[in-house]
């Protein structure tokens, strides 16, 4: 079995199929590099990932070998409303791998999962975080994700109002 | 040094489809490794944010995004422009421009907003210091329009009941209000209303961001005669740079307002849908003719839509009675619905047509009816123009599926052929087995000389067919849409 070494950004090494990598866009690039650039066909690639911390591509690489005979889909599909597939794909192993998880570590794997090009674990991990959005009041969204206000004067009543007249009560 | 790095490179032996859970019982949690991190919202690149608005699927939830602060305001209004002509790019050529327009007509659960209520803009309510500007006249609303979102950058514009012209108090009104809020629009639908080509003119000015425009039931009225627009020359400029989607409803007035719109944008449109449904206000020309030079010879050099790519026309049989239609050049998808059946010589004059669009067209939709059945007189052996793009084709099946031999010696990239019409097959469900149907229905089309592979499903919308009469390329995919109706016993 072809193997392939990947190694997060903190030294964690993990060893994983290359059938299993190839699931991720980024790891199947450089998986076809390293193979075009070396010499010997039966030597094991080795890829440095920087930027994502060990616990996190262990995440990863769990979700991806739970999913390792779905359709890949298309990167681009549904992209034209901004939004992706999320609906399409997500199981009760999804929610329940998902459900304990604070909102940072899912920011982490948004982050991981657009970075290794794993368009299924991007869709639901977005769609969890609006979830977190949809029906809450501009406060509760403040507080639910630590953001500021930076209206000035009387600028958030005035959205308020532009928008009233296309919101039902 | 050395040691301390060994010790931190935690090696993993994975067998195939093993990662680290050694138990294999589930997902391994955040919570079960311990994993915490301080990452915010506020760390993620702006177009993973825009992609997690894009879920969100209800106006208030927007809005209430838009009241957060002033970049989370920037993100909720590209999410609302990108869902609204999200709607635009939506590609489903069997919808006629009028029935479209209709769709989009507001949900339930939008509320309809008017100007006889206090709920419009605030600037417009300043504008004019009342709490109910037209409250005695009730001739204008407005009302949100869309499927997923009612963003300010989506209006929907409609005269009431009254049948008078909109008054001048009213297209003060209209006015004031793009004035104030015109900026705002993307995408903006009229509809039922009667403007003075200059009025429109004067508004879209009004609007730099407008991307999409439909035009539905849109008159001139009586006030074309007024004195006050009958010495007005025309600026064929474009009145807003930024639009690309034309849609043109049927009973729209043709000479004093479509084939000024289509003056001002035919340089920019890339999608154009055309509803000439209505010919009785079209019989007499056609909007898409080639213009004349002086000695009353075609001009060859005219080419008006030459950014169009998408391309629907839903129209009677003058749409090629003249010879002098304007090519599109660029155009990709091109869908053809017309009212009334073909003849052989109107069915010559399309398959001439068509041929002018060989070298761009990628998919192809035909919803046309032939008087008879034209197997053996379609003109097959005309000059073979190869389409060399065009990987989808559908055609309706009733009669003009003979003149499918015709088009697949043209199509030689052809991926997929759809069969339009719908069958009724009428059999007593109760006592038939499943198979028995579906042996039926392979039977039915046998008898045609077709080869289907059914699902086995009896309940079927479609039936994957292998092979025919006709020799297909391998990569070929043929579908035909079924409608059959079960009689219960």
């Amino acid at each position: 079995m072809a193997l392939v070494r990947v190694i997060s950004s903190d030294g964690a090494a993990f060893l994983v199929s290359q059938r299993l990598a190839k699931r991720s866009g980024k790891l199947k690039t450089e998986i076809e590099t390293f193979r075009k650039s070396s010499d010997n066909s039966e030597a094991q690639p080795e890829i440095r990932i920087v930027t994502i911390r060990a616990e996190i591509l262990r995440l990863v690489l769990q979700w991806l070998q739970q999913h390792q005979n779905d359709p890949v889909l298309p990167a681009n599909q549904n992209e034209q409303d901004g939004r992706g597939d999320a609906e399409m794909g997500q199981s009760q192993w999804d929610r329940d791998f998902l459900a304990p998880m604070d909102l940072g570590i899912v920011m982490e794997l948004i982050l991981a999962a657009n970075h290794l090009e794993v368009k299924g674990l991007l869709d639901i991990t977005c769609k969890l975080v609006e979830s977190k959005i949809t029906g809450r009041t501009v406060d509760e969204i403040r507080t639910a994700f630590k953001l500021k206000s930076d209206f000035k004067g009387n600028e958030e009543e005035q959205t308020r109002l532009e928008n009233r007249w296309c919101v039902e009560n | 040094m050395a040691r301390r790095r060994r010790r931190n490179r935690r090696v993993i032996e994975v067998p195939e489809g093993e990662v680290n859970n050694g138990n294999g019982a589930g997902p391994t949690s955040a919570n079960d490794t311990q994993v915490e991190s301080a990452l915010t919202l506020s760390g993620l690149p702006e177009e993973l944010l825009l992609m997690i608005l894009g879920y969100l699927e209800h106006p208030r939830d927007l809005n209430a995004c838009q009241g957060v602060n002033h970049y989370w305001k920037s993100l909720a209004i590209q999410v609302g422009i990108k869902k609204t002509i999200a709607l635009w790019k939506r590609w489903d050529p069997s919808e006629t421009a009028f029935h479209r327009s209709l769709a989009r007509l507001p949900s339930p659960t939008l509320k309809l907003e008017s100007f006889d209520k206090t709920d419009y803009p605030a600037g417009l309510k300043t504008s004019w210091g009342k709490t109910s500007p037209t409250l005695s006249t009730h001739s204008l609303s407005l009302k949100p329009l869309g499927r997923t979102c009612c963003q300010p950058e989506i209006l929907f514009l409609s005269r009431r009941t009254e049948p008078e012209r909109l008054s001048m108090r009213n297209s003060l009104v209209l006015s004031s209000f793009f004035e104030t809020y015109g900026h705002h629009l993307t995408y903006l639908h009229l509809f039922d209303l009667k403007l003075h080509p200059q009025q429109l003119y004067s508004a879209l000015q009004k609007m730099p961001n407008l991307e999409a425009l439909t035009l539905t039931t849109v008159g001139v009225g009586t006030h074309i005669l007024d004195r006050r627009y009958t010495n007005v020359t025309y600026n064929y400029s474009s009145p807003c740079s930024k639009l690309t989607h034309l849609r043109m409803g049927n009973r729209t007035d043709h000479w004093t307002l479509q084939d000024k719109v289509f003056k001002w944008f035919e340089s920019q449109l890339t999608s154009l849908e055309y509803d000439g449904s209505d010919y009785t206000l079209n019989s007499n020309s056609w909007v898409f003719q080639g213009r004349s030079n002086n000695e009353g010879e075609p001009n060859i050099n005219y080419v008006p839509f030459k950014k169009v790519e998408r391309l629907k026309i839903y129209s009677d049989w003058e749409y090629f009675s003249h010879d002098n239609i304007v090519p599109f050049v660029a155009v990709k998808h091109f869908s053809l619905l017309l009212m009334q059946p073909l003849d052989y010589q109107k069915l010559t004059r399309l398959l001439k047509y068509l041929d002018k669009m060989a070298g761009t067209l990628v998919h192809l939709h035909l919803h046309v009816e032939v008087q008879y059945q034209l197997n053996t007189r379609v003109p097959l052996d005309r000059k073979i123009v190869v389409f060399s793009n065009l990987t989808k084709f559908a055609i309706t099946d009733d009669g003009v599926s003979g003149l499918v031999p015709y088009f697949l010696k043209r199509f030689k990239k052809l991926e997929k052929l759809q069969l339009l019409n719908n069958f009724e097959l009428r059999y007593n469900h109760d006592n038939l087995e499943e198979g028995e149907l579906i042996q039926k229905i392979v039977s039915r089309f046998e008898d045609e000389n077709y080869w289907a592979l059914c699902g086995t499903r009896a309940r079927l919308n479609s039936i994957q067919f292998k092979k025919n009469q006709f020799t297909f390329n391998s990569r070929v995919e043929l579908v035909i849409f079924l409608s059959i109706q079960f009689l219960s016993s």
